[in-house]
């Protein structure tokens, strides 16, 4: 079952502000947590990138979280390799624009994991964009 | 550089994990250590697609270490060769390619004729086969006595001949002073056909080194070395397939667009979108 807490919520127009999202995955291997993050203009401001950092918060597991962010005809990977220490994955940020970035988060092996990752649109400059997500798989 | 190939292998894939009656498609493909790594691709299926079955290997493209139904051995390219002499005849049959036969008559001094043929050959191999000959008149105790032949002289191996696939060569060859026999040696000298060793991948089950996603609508899986059934119908899926730990990897997946019955729907190859 996942959580999803949100700890800062989208579209504050203030340059700087990022989204905290935190879930879990199931026991399966095969579990994917799915969602999509939408970028836009706000006012002036446009949404170049994405900004998307993942931290796997379960010390305890064996596996490693990552998630996988896609625009158009791009994919990467982000990996957060120590479970439950301090530190993120790297910061992936996608140059695709406006629209639609698709978001999966899955681990490489069986057992429960907990992770939280932080994202936001933002423009060449580093301001921020217009950002809301929906979700579309939870497992 | 990456290798980068693509192959419809459906008979040798079709003998591993799956047991569906489908034929499967697959994509051999490497990963580099490029941070972030990560081979993206487009699986179209079309028909009656009910899900898309994937399975992903770590590893290459290399020698097979899976088992396969033996193959029924190929059959040799072979010559005959009768030897007659009026009412006499005698004949040895089924010389296979890269070995001789004799073949022996007693038909004292006279003139003799050696027939070559390849009845009984195996017609799918075209290449004409080769052959000498050499042969020895006789006497009653084995002694050589004296013969000649527009082939070659007596004793002494011929030239090496070619003969085609249904057809036949006819040699004389005369033997005289006392003989009492003719002896003949046929030598096929056609290289052995070999039976093809299939290069197949290697199927060791992923380690967790590397990771597929299989995503289509709002329908995302992820797979480490499990069989995922994306049960998303016509459409494009898109796959990716990434290391954790951004290991160089090699390796290879089988995918089929299946129906309701587990039956090979339209697959087509797939599309690489990126490839890192």
């Amino acid at each position: 079952m996942k959580r999803f807490l949100f700890l800062m919520l989208m579209s504050l127009p203030v340059c700087g502000f990022a989204h905290d999202l935190s879930g879990d995955l199931g026991e399966a291997a095969s579990a994917t947590d799915y969602m999509m993050i939408y970028c836009s203009a706000d006012g002036s401001i446009t949404a170049d990138k994405l900004y998307f950092q993942i931290s796997s918060d379960s010390s305890s597991s064996a596996s490693l979280v990552s998630a996988q962010i896609t625009k158009n005809n791009f994919a990467t990977n982000i990996t957060d390799l120590i479970n439950g220490d301090a530190n993120s994955s790297r910061v992936a940020e996608i140059a695709g624009g406006e629209g639609a970035y698709r978001v999966t988060i899955n681990k490489n092996g069986v057992g429960k994991a907990s992770y939280s990752f932080v994202y936001h649109c933002e423009s060449n400059e580093g301001e921020h964009a217009e950002t809301t997500d929906s979700s579309l798989q939870n497992n | 550089m990456k290798k980068i190939a693509q192959k419809t292998l459906l008979s040798l894939l079709a003998l591993s994990a799956f047991e569906s009656a489908s034929a499967l498609d697959s994509g051999a493909q490497s990963l580099t250590t490029t941070i972030g790594a990560t081979d993206y691709f487009k699986i179209t299926c079309a028909g009656d697609t009910d899900h898309l079955n994937f399975k992903l290997f770590e590893g290459g493209v290399t020698a097979a270490s899976i088992l396969i139904p033996e193959s029924p051995p190929i059959l040799p390219q072979i010559l005959n060769a009768t030897l007659t002499k009026l009412k006499l005849t005698t004949t040895t049959s089924a010389i296979a390619a890269g070995t001789n036969k004799d073949v022996t008559l007693k038909g004292r001094n006279g003139a003799y004729t050696l027939t070559l043929d390849t009845f009984g050959t195996n017609l799918t191999l075209k290449t004409a086969q080769t052959y000498s000959v050499q042969y020895q008149c006789l006497n009653a105790a084995k002694i050589v006595t004296t013969g000649s032949s527009t082939l070659v002289k007596l004793g002494i191996e011929s030239a090496t001949k070619t003969l085609a696939n249904n057809k036949t060569a006819k040699y004389a060859i005369n033997c005289t002073e006392k003989t009492d026999s003719l002896k003949v040696k046929i030598i096929n000298k056609t290289a052995a056909v070999k039976p093809i060793s299939p290069v197949i991948p290697v199927v060791s089950a992923s380690s967790g080194n590397l990771t597929a996603q299989v995503i289509k609508g709002a329908n995302a899986q992820n797979t480490i070395d499990d069989v995922l059934d994306v049960q998303e119908g016509n459409g494009d899926y898109s796959l990716m397939v990434n290391s954790p730990i951004n290991a160089a990897k090699t390796y290879s997946f089988q995918y089929s667009c299946l129906n309701t019955k587990n039956v090979e729907a339209k697959t087509s190859p797939f599309q690489i979108l990126q490839n890192q």
